[in-house]
């Protein structure tokens, strides 16, 4: 696998902290990822794992430490936020594809609103894209006509037309039916062979396993555990990896 | 029975009973007849000289001393009979009625004969009481319709020469209502996106105001604004320096409506749509979930981009019908500047009908509205099906509610085929 082909970090999380109110969801979390890598993120719910991955986009605030893209300090204040998000590709558990577009519409709008594209490259990149995640036959379809793990994979194609520099997946199959997981999980496994940067928050365990560069596991808002698949899976020794594994496998 | 069956058979009924009613109406012969219409031009009553043929069968007991018209004619108008020399035949007798008078109201002869007789100290016995036949009454459709335009009801509202001679003059009106209510629309939907986006800052300094002004339209009558406008506008020095240094203003515009009428018109009807609008915004763009914005924003996209490009259209789907009925309200609304001397069809229709001592300018007034709020209901509803099928398919129509659903986004449902776009991760 693309194993970390240099040591260049593409986001470095440093300390970081989030809370809500009281809550504090995130408490010190440090995580490098380098380019390449597929980092999975693993953990119970309300583990914080899923306001980790918003937070390397600046979806949520944080309140503590910091994230750096490339050269840029996600949460520097003066940063120009969409100019980082252009780099970064997002799919979320529910899709949030915009129902008011063809498949091809969803694709096709970042393209020529935020890289100013011309509409016939835009175009060509949106058939280009949603073939690969072996959607070419439906390009002209609207969200509501599609299934779900269909759509899932034109919002891959969405993220993917931006040519970004690291994906950032949330619990993307966890409102699929069982069917439909495999196409989803088939996509990102080819992308992550292709040497995509990415960061995974998943239940997927099998998908982890086989995909995942290195694994972290995460409970109360910090990282208790990480590292290569087959450490994590096979040996784990931290008492709540142990369990949570128990509880999943 | 099938349901297809049943509306076929009930179709059927419907059909028959009209057209028994329409025979009915239409080969009748009436005894009534009108003697004198309303006439539009002078206000005053028509003279009118009518003289109609009455048969009375014959009489067997007493004599036959005098024959009186028992009528609703008013006290100008009098009937009066006159016998016919007998042509022969079966001896019944003949009468002629003559009428002559002046009245405002339509008058109908309802008579009946009344067959007296004298007795020697003077007293006279009543003997006979027949009904009367005016042979020279028109038959058929004519028939129908002097009986139409003599009975009270059917005049006072649905007088068919009185619509007649409104609706031109009404039609003149209509554009002045239309152009009224698109243009004061038009204003009101950036003014209302505008105050729906105050209402939704982030800082109370904008916030307050939003919800002041809104609460303050909204909770006082449309009635009562105009009146605002329309007479306090003008005591404004600026609105006066105004005037004067645009003298156009004071020029008529428009289908002959004076150009700050239509101004005031225009202000008035912007401002208090633009509170209404504002609310149905709000309430569209919150019911957008959230995840959408969220998406737009992870591709790069900056706010006005996420509005313009992804929320706003999908907006306007869900809220359309609502935005609708507001144009249809706002339309109806107009005619409250009748109050207020704008020349727009409801002033128009009450000129007419105090002209004419009638009420049917308003009825003809109304069809106006109804003709351009009956064919936008449809097309609206239309609208909104296409709409629902090409963006949700089965489940797109239900889930249009303006009312944002609270979705669980730790674990949502699996959900089969097809899976709703919305979703918010809220976490």
């Amino acid at each position: 696998m693309s194993e970390a082909q240099n040591n260049e970090p593409v986001v470095r999380i440093k300390n970081l902290q989030k809370r809500f109110g009281d809550l504090e969801v995130l408490q010190g979390v440090d995580m490098d990822v380098t380019k390449g890598e597929v980092v999975v993120i693993l953990g119970p719910s309300g583990s914080g794992k899923s306001t980790l991955l918003r937070c390397v986009n600046r979806l949520e605030e944080p309140t503590g430490g910091e994230i750096w893209f490339e050269d840029i300090m996600v949460n520097d204040p003066k940063t120009n936020i969409n100019k980082v998000r252009e780099h970064i590709g997002m799919v979320f558990q529910s899709f949030n594809l915009f129902p008011h577009l063809t498949a091809k519409g969803n694709v096709m709008l970042a393209q020529r609103k935020v890289l100013n594209r011309s509409k016939e490259e835009a175009d060509r990149i949106a058939v280009e894209q949603l073939t690969r995640v072996d959607l070419g036959d439906r390009v002209d379809y609207y969200p509501s006509q599609l299934s779900g793990g269909q759509q899932q994979r034109v919002a891959i194609a969405r993220a993917l037309a931006m040519d970004p520099h690291v994906m950032l997946f949330d619990e993307v199959t966890s409102a699929l039916d069982p069917e439909l997981v495999r196409g989803v999980l088939d996509v990102m496994k080819e992308l992550a062979l292709a040497g995509m940067t990415m960061l995974v928050v998943t239940h997927e365990m099998g998908f982890a396993r086989d995909v995942g560069s290195r694994v972290v596991f995460m409970d109360g808002g910090v990282i208790v555990e990480e590292g290569s698949p087959s450490e994590v899976f096979d040996n784990p020794q931290n008492d709540r990896t142990k369990d949570f594994l128990g509880h999943i496998i | 029975m099938t349901r297809r069956q049943r509306q076929m058979l009930g179709l059927a009924i419907v059909v028959l009973a009209i057209g028994i009613l329409a025979w009915q109406l239409l080969t009748m012969q009436r005894p009534d007849r009108v003697f004198s219409r309303n006439t539009q031009a002078t206000r005053a009553a028509e003279v009118r000289e009518s003289v109609y043929r009455l048969t009375v069968p014959e009489v067997t007991i007493g004599r036959l001393g005098d024959v009186r018209i028992v009528s609703n004619i008013e006290s100008d108008v009098v009937a009066t009979l006159e016998e016919v020399p007998a042509e022969g035949e079966g001896g019944s007798k003949t009468w002629r009625v003559a009428v002559s008078g002046e009245t405002t109201q339509p008058v109908y002869l309802n008579g009946n004969v009344v067959v007296e007789s004298p007795l020697i100290d003077g007293d006279i016995l009543v003997i006979g009481d027949y009904e009367v036949r005016f042979a020279d009454g028109p038959e058929g459709f004519a028939g129908f319709y002097d009986w139409w335009e003599s009975s009270t009801v059917t005049h006072q509202f649905l007088s068919p020469e009185v619509a007649r001679d409104s609706f031109p003059i009404i039609a003149k009106a209509f554009p002045v209502s239309v152009l009224i209510v698109l243009v004061s629309f038009g204003m009101a939907i950036p003014l209302g996106l505008m105050l729906s986006f105050m209402k939704m800052a982030k800082t109370r300094w904008a916030r307050w105001p939003a919800t002041m002004y809104v609460d303050v339209i909204r909770g006082t009558p449309l009635f009562l604004q105009i009146l605002l406008v329309f007479f306090g506008l003008p005591l404004l020095p600026a609105y006066k320096a105004m005037t004067q240094s645009l003298p156009w203003l004071n020029q008529a515009g428009l289908f002959g409506i004076t150009n700050t009428l239509y101004l005031r018109a225009f202000l008035v009807l912007s401002l208090n749509s633009a509170a209404y609008m504002c609310e149905i915004l709000r309430a569209g763009i919150q019911s957008i979930p959230r995840g959408q914005m969220e998406a737009a924003r992870s591709l790069g996209m900056t706010v006005p981009q996420s509005m313009a490009f992804v929320i706003i259209p999908q907006t306007i789907r869900r809220i359309l019908p609502t935005m609708m009925s507001e144009f249809i309200l706002l339309f109806k609304d107009t005619a409250l500047l009748a109050a207020v001397g704008l020349a727009e069809m409801a002033l128009k229709a009450k000129e007419i009908s105090a002209a004419k001592f009638n009420t049917t300018p308003y009825v003809v007034a109304a069809a106006f509205y109804l003709v351009v709020t009956i064919p936008l209901g449809r097309f609206v509803a239309n609208l909104e099906h296409r709409l629902a099928e090409a963006e949700g398919g089965g489940g797109g129509a239900k889930r249009d509610s303006l009312v944002p659903e609270p979705i669980d986004s730790e674990h949502v449902t699996p959900r089969s085929n097809p899976i709703p776009t919305s979703g918010g991760d809220r976490r």
